[in-house]
């Protein structure tokens, strides 16, 4: 969703080091089941003799059958450690299995038989994507040690070749494919078109100035991606094909080269090639917008690279329930939630850790805190005035004691002359006084602050606050679920002041500006989205190539990719949360006229089509494995609105990348090995 | 002393099956063969005779539906073995957007050579096989022959002890396939071994010193190219500072019947027909400008002997 305001639009929270272990056990658990099914496949190809296993009895007389008995530490297929590997696996699976079939034996009358996993709720519409939590419970546990199992059985052929590549023959095969590429002139058609969207865009037509930044550097982004991948995807896909057509693969594969490392070597030369063409126009790119003249507003909203501090974002009313999510004005799109102005409501973002550079800041190096929240106004209001709010910052110290150390606050504040006073930094001596009271009480308020639709505005907090906050560790509380809990070191506050107007926040609306770094860096990090795309589409096509012929191959990438940018409504389909049910349901609906809403008798037919469409559930979260997640790769809203794209946020994306291209170059493994080459 | 076996086969067999493995064709059945170190060994069969499986299956391109392929001890199948093998497929299967220098460095760099062990190697080779003024030009450009020249330098990078050539000499003219049998005797007598895959007769005998003939899939002779070619039934006398006679004639059958036998045939021998094409090929290059004039030609002699 392109935003229209000068904020970063977070629809998905970003995947943090804190995750790993619960990504981790998801990904054991589906690679695992792929690699489960994939041994039963293997050994059940060398049982029927389908994959060739040589005799070593070279002076035994007569028949030197092809077969050998499975279970022999055969190296050329099937191995004990495999074997073992896998009935290992089987027996956790088929344990597992037994546990679900006494639970829901057991499960009291009426109670409706998990289907889905727990951590997918049925909610209405797409499901939105949160980072898996470690999960402990026996069900989760066996699972992930069977994936584990099976993961370690296949593989074991695989990490034992792999000592055997060579990274000389790899790099030969690679700069092979980036000659081959670079000469057959494909890389250059392409570049031909793309050149022309490199300029800046308001060279064309006209942009608002704030925008202009914003605009040039989606509008480049927009480019590159589809023609750089449209470029990969094709020479990817049939380098293989056409060297197993053409027949050259005979003279490499006679030569003493491992059949794992061509395709090495194929997706290492693609890479490079891509990488070389994305960073000169990367390149290009940056010097155009330094070379454009950027407008003041636009440098100001976007030629940043923000380091935000987020918090957490929760709603507050009196008269509403404790889990209340904030109020929906009916807007189409649900990002943000909306507070009313003249109320109890409130929107509070807490802060749980505070880093120590906030705290040591000097008094007079402030602290931003900005935000940019939408308005939704059901009066036309008063002329030529926005809507108003206020922000109160407190921490955990105040919060204990509020009441008394508010009334203290006060006293000291007016005595200073700084009661209900919004206090600027360039106002040394009030400021100097104004962060003494912050670091002594740890409250701080900036009233009626005008809001403007689409800008980011922001407030200078005095950096005591934050050291306040850091002294000390807070006490558990007790939280409305009656549990323990340890409260937030810090919570900003933000209530609307303009009765009968609405101001609506997500939680990336509001953030503390930690630090602002080089924007041209982040551009260039913006492009290793980009290039992680690229990775995922040449080794896809790569991978599929050893099978598929180039142009099969071709389409299946592209519509994995494609199927990668879908891939929450396809979620939404696999959670069953899609409005009148499965595939199935809906053509009976369809069939009887029924509307979407209706419940539905339980007659043996509509049985029996939710029953199929549980097991379409299935197989499209099966699916769902095997489809990239594209959109975790899609940085350009970072580098449009000037936000940093942090180190943390770069390691755990290529991690995933890692993760994502490891079973496919394990299948191409499999695949290569046991493909006759002459045959192709 | 037992000799060195390079390659080996026993009960070598494949059957290509369809999709619902059903069998299609026995392509190669029970092959027992042995190949020594140092001979050069001959594979003929006409067409679909199993000879480029044969290759196959020994260069793992391919895998046996049964029995056992060994070179160098190692299983066909095992990689490590292609270290000390060359192969010069039937087409000139290289990469056409490389030109002769690129080919050889990569072909060099699947070997794990260095930089300039690589670049020595492949200058030699380039020098070797003719193509020291065409080094820089694409692979696109070269004639079959200059292809074919460039495909045996890459299969000589590595220096290989074993040579596998599938139709060496396929489209080459009589220079180049004389070039070619020159070569590969050469490199027989640098203690290689070459397995050489033809269908033209006269080039494997030339060569070879043994062959194996295939002939749909089945071994049907197998042994050393004199012994497979000698005819036991007859006797061949050379003679030298004679002339062809009647008298000659007469004294020769009646030797010939007195020890049982009869004189077939007396005439000149003759020379082949590629050694004579050489010849004038020579001679015209060393005299440029040399030309037959026509001459009347008597018909041709009938030197049978009667009754004969």
């Amino acid at each position: 969703m392109t935003s229209l305001f000068g904020i970063l639009v977070v629809e998905r929270e970003p995947v943090r080091f804190e995750h790993i272990l619960g990504q981790a056990q998801v990904w054991l658990q589906d690679v695992g089941g792929f690699a489960a099914v994939g041994l039963v496949l293997w050994i059940a190809y060398a049982k029927l003799g389908l994959i060739f296993r040589p005799s070593a009895d070279v002076a035994g007389a007569g028949v030197s059958p092809g077969l050998r008995d499975v279970g022999a530490d055969d190296k050329n297929s099937v191995s004990r450690f495999m074997m073992l590997m896998l009935g290992l696996a089987l027996t956790l699976h088929a344990v597992r299995g037994g546990i679900l079939i006494i639970n829901a034996l057991n499960a009291p009358e009426g109670q409706q038989p998990v289907y889905y996993p727990e951590d997918m709720p049925r909610t209405e519409g797409p499901v939105p994507y949160a980072p898996p939590q470690f999960r402990d419970d026996t069900s989760s546990l066996l699972l992930t040690i069977a994936g584990l199992l099976a993961f370690l059985g296949l593989s074991e052929p695989f990490v034992r070749d792999l000592r055997k590549l060579s990274g000389r023959r790899i790099w030969a095969l690679a700069l092979l494919s980036f000659k081959e590429a670079v000469r057959k002139r494909v890389v250059w058609v392409f570049l031909a078109f793309l050149i022309v969207f490199l300029f800046p865009p308001k060279w064309f037509f006209p942009i608002k100035a704030e925008d202009e930044l914003r605009t040039n550097v989606s509008v480049i982004y927009w480019a590159m991606t589809p023609l750089l991948l449209l470029t990969a995807a094709l020479l990817a896909s049939f380098s293989i094909p056409t060297d197993i057509r053409q027949q050259t693969i005979h003279t490499i594969v006679t030569k003493p080269v491992q059949r794992f490392e061509i395709v090495l070597g194929r997706f290492l030369g693609f890479t490079l090639l891509m990488s070389a063409v994305l960073l000169t126009l990367t390149s290009f790119s940056l010097l155009l917008i330094r070379a454009s003249n950027v407008d003041d507003a636009a440098r100001a909203e976007s030629l940043q690279a923000r380091d935000p501090l987020y918090g957490q974002l929760n709603f507050f009313a009196r008269n509403k329930e404790a889990d209340w999510r904030g109020d929906s004005v009916g807007r189409e799109w649900e990002y943000r939630k909306y507070i009313a102005g003249g109320s109890s409501q409130r929107a509070i973002w807490h802060y749980n850790f505070i880093p120590s550079d906030l705290a040591n800041r000097e008094v007079f190096d402030y602290v931003p805190l900005e935000f940019a929240f939408d308005i939704f106004r059901t009066t036309k209001g008063e002329e030529n005035r926005g809507v108003k709010c206020s922000i109160t910052v407190r921490t955990w110290q105040y919060n204990q004691n509020e009441q008394e150390t508010r009334r203290l606050y006060e006293a000291d504040a007016k005595a200073d002359d700084l009661l209900n006073r919004n206090v600027r930094p360039d106002d040394k001596t009030a400021w100097d006084k104004t962060n003494q009271l912050a670091e002594k009480y740890g409250f701080y308020e900036f009233r009626n602050r005008q809001v403007t639709d689409y800008h980011t505005l922001a407030i200078e907090l005095p950096p005591g606050l934050f050291k306040k906050a850091r002294e000390g560790d807070p006490p558990l509380i007790q939280n409305s679920n009656g549990e323990m809990v340890q409260p937030s070191r810090l919570v900003v506050i933000v209530s609307c002041d303009s009765p009968t107007q609405f101001l609506g926040m997500a939680q990336s609306d509001l953030y503390v500006l930690r630090a602002n770094g080089s924007f041209e860096w982040n551009f260039f990090k913006g492009a290793i989205g980009l290039w992680c795309r690229l990775c995922l589409v040449i080794g896809i096509a790569v991978a599929v190539s050893t099978y598929l012929h180039g142009i099969l191959a071709f389409l299946v990438s592209i519509f994995l990719f494609i199927g990668g940018l879908f891939q929450d409504y396809i979620l939404g389909l696999a959670a069953g949360s899609s409005v009148g049910g499965g595939p199935l349901e809906s053509l009976n609906r369809l069939a009887n006229g029924d509307n979407l809403t209706m419940q539905l008798d339980p007659t043996p037919t509509v049985q029996v089509a939710q029953a199929i469409d549980v097991a379409y559930g299935w197989m499209l979260r099966r699916l769902l494995s095997i489809i990239p997640d594209v959109d975790r790769y899609s940085w350009t809203s970072y580098v449009a609105e000037g936000f940093n794209i942090s180190g943390e946020f770069l390691i755990m994306n290529l991690l995933f990348l890692f993760a994502y291209l490891l079973p496919w170059g394990m299948l191409s493994y499999y695949l290569m090995r046991s493909r006759e080459i002459a045959t192709w | 002393m037992a000799q060195d076996v390079v390659v080996e086969t026993r009960n070598l067999t494949k059957i290509y099956r369809d999709f619902w493995g059903r069998k299609k064709k026995t392509a190669l059945n029970a092959l027992d063969m042995q190949i020594f170190k140092g001979e050069i060994f001959g594979l003929l069969g006409p067409n679909g005779s199993g000879k480029t499986t044969t290759i196959k299956l020994l260069l793992g391109l391919l895998f046996p539906t049964s029995g056992n392929a060994t070179i160098f001890g190692e299983q066909a199948l095992n990689v490590h073995k292609n270290e000390r093998i060359g192969y010069l497929p039937e087409e000139s299967y290289l990469y056409r957007f490389l030109n002769a220098d690129e080919t050889l460095d990569f072909y060099g760099r699947l070997f794990n050579m260095s930089s300039d062990v690589r670049r020595k190697r492949a200058d030699e080779l380039i020098e070797k096989v003719g193509l020291k003024n065409d080094r820089k030009r694409v692979l696109r450009e070269y004639s079959k022959g200059m292809r074919q020249r460039i495909g045996l330098a890459q299969a000589l990078i590595n220096d290989p002890d074993l040579i596998i050539l599938d139709e060496p000499t396929s489209g080459l003219d009589p220079l180049g396939t004389r070039w070619m049998k020159d070569l590969i005797i050469d490199l027989r007598k640098q203690g290689k071994t070459v397995l050489m895959c033809s269908h033209r007769l006269e080039d494997v005998q030339d060569v070879c010193d043994r062959i194996a003939i295939l002939y749909n899939g089945d071994l049907q002779e197998y042994g050393s190219v004199q012994k497979l070619l000698e005819d036991s039934d007859r006797v061949e006398v050379r003679a030298k500072g004679v002339r062809e006679s009647e008298g000659l004639k007469q004294d020769l059958e009646a030797l010939f019947v007195k020890h049982g036998g009869e004189l077939e045939f007396i005439g000149h021998p003759t020379t082949t027909l590629e050694e004579l094409f050489l010849r004038i090929v020579k001679e015209s290059s060393e005299r440029p400008g040399r030309r037959l004039t026509r001459t009347t030609e008597a018909p041709p002699t009938d030197n049978r002997i009667a009754g004969n």
